[in-house]
């Protein structure tokens, strides 16, 4: 393949990646869940104040659900936002933006791995294969268009690799000090990275310990020295802030089991990240996480990964080493969860599985040499790729709003229009966390620290159950409760879903 | 073959028979009914000829409980209750002895397909110690006797081809009797068949004298069968398991094609036949997990002790790799054929909602454990040198004996105690209570809490079939299931109307008012299930 025509499939793809990842970004997924409300509205705060919404100033980790999320993706958020304002889209805009870098950073990442192996003769072309699927990848696609951190760390994660394989090939001063870099970012930018990459970066060093040292310069050294005792230093300084208890409140070890229990429960969770099912059929149990009828990865996929990985091994290629090792330990940070397998904690996975179809492509156009049968897979692979944009922009919305707390933004304008009348306004916690919505929607803004207490109610909002018999009795109150708390009877607005569910019903008494 | 293999190969023909007989009788600790059936229907058409509802020598079904059994099981274990008596032992003989030769043909089997001493021997060990032919050849499963039938045609198949066409007939045989023996081998039988006549075409077709008597010699002895499949009981037990009456996907599918505006397109994209292949899909890869595969196996306690995996953990590296070697070598025929056997046998599994399910796919058996021995002795190979090899042998060894003691611990220590109330343990306690008890009462009321009491009756009271027949008062349900309201002395049911003179039977902590509690039954795990009460 000439020069030209590799900057110009480049180039295509890389648009590709753009406008599946921009186009509705901020309609479709058609609300902001609670995580994304919380990360868009600590950026704001930040901004403003220099403080999150609890009055911290410029904290490392964020308090928010008391889950204290990683800091990086909401200070990265603050440029959108003076940008663009306070919205749906530049929330998102973080990981539509970075998912799209990835797509392009793996391209080279991909070349370069398979440099190792001279027996390769199209790596142009794998490469190229390999991006064109994760720019259209499900799985990625889906990550990108939510404030997920996951997905921006994978960005840093991805950076950080370039530069190593960089420093492993050539003499370069900034090459190992930028991986530990972005691998130090990356660290701050998604809590579960702390299991995946201290033992990825042991393997790396495993595999290239023959050229660790060739390319080392002393500058560098020093460089990378201080970079990693920073690192190191803000690394102690957010665990000893409670930066974990969201990890064991939700990990298996806050059950009690045996020893042997426990390794079952492990290897269960692990496995499971690799099962057909998960992948190519369902998808993970939570909607949110895939769009309706698609699972993580397109179904035709399935006979081409199983197609690349023999390919892959059978010839032994030098590559495999970096591949399998990222491959295996992907789902390490999802192992420790009580719901796997789980796709957010699992993401890591999709380039390598993206890298693999390729190469199913290419050991079909190597090996198995009939072009009807190529020619039939590309077309399916083209058709299952539309049959999922179709279910994600218009069947998904349609079916999930609900899940994806679709309403709230609703019920906010409506009680920011009405509220003058009322004393106290009290709103159902049936869907959890209504007062970051209030706080994140209400216009004008302003800003008001969270004492802790938040999640209870502010000013004249009370967030609690509503129970009918009781409440009906009150007065000058408004009462937004879901369907199942309040009937038909005197309800002055309702909030459907898209599918015309009803979600929330408001009276006023 | 030299002496040292022999050796091992009776060494482990022995050990794969001392494992399927050892305490057959008592572990699983007691009969669940489905084995009680099959046992005095056979003692039945033993005394009489005829099965319990007094049909003669059925050949399409046995009615049983309603549920249509097919033939194949009962009409092995007469002969085991002819020479034993009617017992645990002798109603679970017949699918024992057929784990012991599904070892054995595996040894032979593969030894034909690829032609390699080692992983027969690897591969037949595997098979003697496998959790899942144990766990199923230790109760009457009439898929475990089934998937040996099964095996049976495939390695006569393999024979005639590679040796004398003669054999063909054997294979047609097998595969008929797997027929007539458990339903899901009604579906596979022609399956294997194709695939057979696929892969190995050119062979067919230089033995194809034998083939075609065979095929006809198969056709001409499944036809008494055939009327029974388009009974109204077939497609209500089709009906009752199938994925396909889901009705969400129905809905799902209507609403989809109203969003997109009812257009051609949108009626194909979003047919209900795609949510149904969807939901299909699900259920044949959930055969594929590696929860029930590796870590827990089915999760019907009678079907998987629950610790352990249809396969060891320790066979998951080798199987892996096992599978590798295949799937590379695919254009081998041989293992293209074991791949093919492989991915075939959850087909039929798969219409059913309960999945993962070891007891439908056990005909997949033994190439899970050929496929681990490939994987087994290519690692071995791996190594170059006669010290590394010894050193990969000790340690895998090691480990095994580790995990298999941990199985052998669950099995025999554990699971009888942790799972009794699975198998309906207390049955025969409280039979043999009122068989001693017989003649001071004028009526005995039995509950139907633990379901098909009349069964066990019929059973450790060596009940005579034809006075059975003669005094038995049963009513039917609109799906088919019969109800034995009582025979004999004998009432069951839980709204009774107790008169003097009457002995009853209530599952442990019911009262009645106006008895007094003489007694209390536990089973063989020692748990109490039932309080006695007398007027």
């Amino acid at each position: 393949m000439n020069k030209i025509k590799t900057i110009l499939i480049f180039i295509i793809i890389t648009l590709a990646a753009f406008a599946v990842r921009f186009y509705q970004l901020g309609i479709n997924p058609p609300s902001l869940d609670w995580d994304e409300a919380s990360i868009g509205y600590n950026a704001y705060t930040i901004l403003k104040t220099g403080k999150d919404e609890f009055g911290n100033f410029l904290p490392l980790s964020i308090r928010s659900f008391n889950d204290y999320k990683a800091s990086v993706y909401v200070y990265l958020t603050i440029i959108p936002v003076v940008i663009l304002g306070l919205t749906e889209f530049s929330i998102r805009f973080t990981s539509a933006f970075s998912g799209s870098l990835t797509v392009i950073i793996f391209y080279f990442i991909f070349k370069k791995i398979l440099e190792f192996d001279s027996r390769l003769t199209n790596k142009n072309t794998i490469a190229l294969i390999a991006m064109a699927f994760l720019a259209l990848s499900p799985w990625h696609i889906q990550f990108s268009r939510v404030a997920f951190e996951a997905n921006l760390a994978l960005f840093f994660v991805a950076c950080g690799l370039l530069f190593f394989l960089n420093y492993v090939e050539k003499k370069s001063t900034f090459a190992l000090p930028a991986a530990i870099l972005f691998w130090g970012i990356s660290l701050f930018t998604y809590h579960a990275q702390k299991i995946f990459l201290p033992v990825f970066i042991v393997g790396l060093i495993i595999i290239f310990r023959k050229k660790l040292l060739k390319n080392l310069s002393k500058t560098s050294l020093i460089i990378s020295f201080i970079f990693l005792s920073v690192i190191l230093f803000l690394l102690l300084r957010s665990s000893v802030v409670g930066g974990q208890s969201r990890f064991f409140s939700s990990s298996i070890f806050s059950e009690r089991k045996t020893i042997i229990e426990y390794g079952e429960n492990l290897l269960n969770s692990y496995l499971s990240h690799f099962d057909i099912n998960f992948l190519f059929i369902l998808g993970d149990w939570q909607v949110r996480h895939h769009a309706p009828q698609v699972a993580q990865l397109l179904l035709v996929q399935l006979p081409l990964v199983i197609i690349g990985l023999v390919f892959l091994l059978k010839f032994a290629f030098k590559a495999n080493n970096v591949i399998f090792l990222w491959l295996l330990l992907a789902p390490l940070p999802a192992v420790f969860g009580k719901d796997s397998p789980n796709a957010v904690r699992s993401l890591l996975m999709i380039p390598i599985l993206e890298f693999i179809s390729a190469c199913g492509i290419i050991a079909m156009i190597e090996y198995i040499k009939k072009p009807f049968l190529i020619f039939l897979f590309v077309t399916l692979v083209c058709a299952n790729f539309l049959f999922y944009l179709h279910m994600y922009f218009i069947h998904m919305p349609w079916e999930n709003s609900q899940n994806w707390q679709y309403g709230y933004k609703q019920v906010v304008d409506y009680v920011n229009k009405n509220q003058n009348k009322y004393e106290r306004i009290i709103v159902t916690d049936a869907y959890d966390q209504p007062y970051i919505y209030f706080l994140l929607y209400e216009q004008p803004m302003q800003i008001l620290f969270n004492n802790g207490e938040f999640y209870k109610g502010f000013g004249k909002y009370i967030f609690r159950p509503i129970n009918w018999q009781e409440d009906k009795n009150l007065k000058n109150t408004l009462l937004v409760g879901t369907p199942d708390q309040i009937g038909q009877e005197k309800v002055i607005k309702q909030i459907d879903s898209l599918s015309g569910k009803p979600l929330f019903r408001i009276v006023a008494l | 073959m030299n002496k040292k293999n022999k050796l091992i190969l009776i060494a482990i023909f022995l050990l794969s028979f001392i494992l399927r007989f050892y305490k057959l009788g008592i572990n699983p600790p007691s009969l669940y009914w489905d084995e009680v059936s099959l046992g005095y229907n056979a003692y039945s058409i033993l005394k009489t000829g005829k099965d319990e509802f007094g049909r003669f020598m059925p050949l399409d079904a046995f009615v049983a409980f309603g549920d249509y059994k097919p033939v194949g099981y009962i009409y092995a274990t007469i002969i085991p209750i002819a020479i034993f008596g009617l017992n645990e032992f002798s109603v679970r003989f017949a699918s024992a002895l057929a784990g012991v030769f599904m070892v054995f043909l595996t040894y032979f089997l593969v030894k034909k397909l690829l032609n390699d001493e080692k992983i027969s021997l690897v591969a037949s060990f595997l098979m003697c110690v496998s959790p899942w032919s144990l766990q199923l050849s230790r109760a009457a499963f009439e898929a475990n006797l089934a998937a040996f039938f099964n095996l049976l045609g495939i390695y006569f198949f393999i024979k005639g081809i590679k040796e004398k066409g003669f054999w063909l007939i054997f294979s047609s045989i097998g595969f008929v009797l797997s027929f007539y023996t458990f339903n899901s081998n009604r579906i596979l039988a022609p399956i294997f068949i194709l695939i057979l006549f696929a892969v190995y075409t050119k062979e067919i077709i230089a033995v194809k004298k034998y083939a075609v008597i065979s095929f006809i010699l198969g056709l001409v002895l499944m036809a008494p069968v055939v009327s029974y499949f388009s009974s109204r009981e077939s497609r209500l037990r089709f009906n009752e398991v199938n994925i396909f009456s889901d009705l969400n996907t129905v809905v799902q599918a209507n609403d989809r094609i109203n969003l997109d505006g009812g257009s051609r397109l949108a009626k194909i994209i979003h047919h209900r036949f795609v949510g149904h292949a969807f939901n299909y899909l699900k259920h044949y890869f959930d055969n594929f997990s590696a929860k029930f595969l590796f870590i827990s196996g089915d999760g019907n306690p009678r079907l998987s002790i629950q610790s352990v995996g249809e396969l060891y953990l320790w066979e998951l590296p080798f199987f892996l790799y096992g599978l590798f070697i295949l799937l590379a070598g695919i254009k081998d025929k041989n293992k293209l054929f074991l791949l093919l056997w492989f991915f075939a046998a959850p087909i039929p599994a798969a219409t059913a909602r309960e999945t993962p399910h070891a007891l439908r796919i056990v005909s997949i058996l033994p190439v899970p454990q050929i496929i681990c021995a490939i994987g087994f002795i290519g690692i071995y190979n791996f190594f170059n040198n006669t010290n590394k090899r010894k050193i990969f042998t000790y340690a895998a060894g090691l480990l095994f004996i580790l995990n298999f003691s941990y199985y052998l611990y669950n099995y025999y220590v554990v699971f009888p105690k942790k799972w009794a109330g699975e198998w309906v343990d207390g049955y025969k306690q409280a039979v043999s209570y009122v068989s001693e008890n017989y003649n001071s009462y004028d009526q005995i009321f039995f509950t139907n809490y633990y379901g098909r009491p009349y069964i066990y009756f019929l059973f450790y009271l060596k009940y005579d079939p034809q006075k059975y027949n003669s005094l038995v008062a049963r009513t039917r349900d609109w799906y088919g299931n019969w109800q034995v309201l009582g025979f004999d002395k004998f009432r069951f049911g839980d709204n009774l109307t107790e008169s003097p003179g009457s002995l009853v039977f209530v599952p442990k902590g019911s009262t009645i008012n106006g008895m007094s509690k003489i007694d209390k039954i536990s089973g063989n795990s020692g748990l109490i299930y039932y309080d006695v009460y007398a007027k």
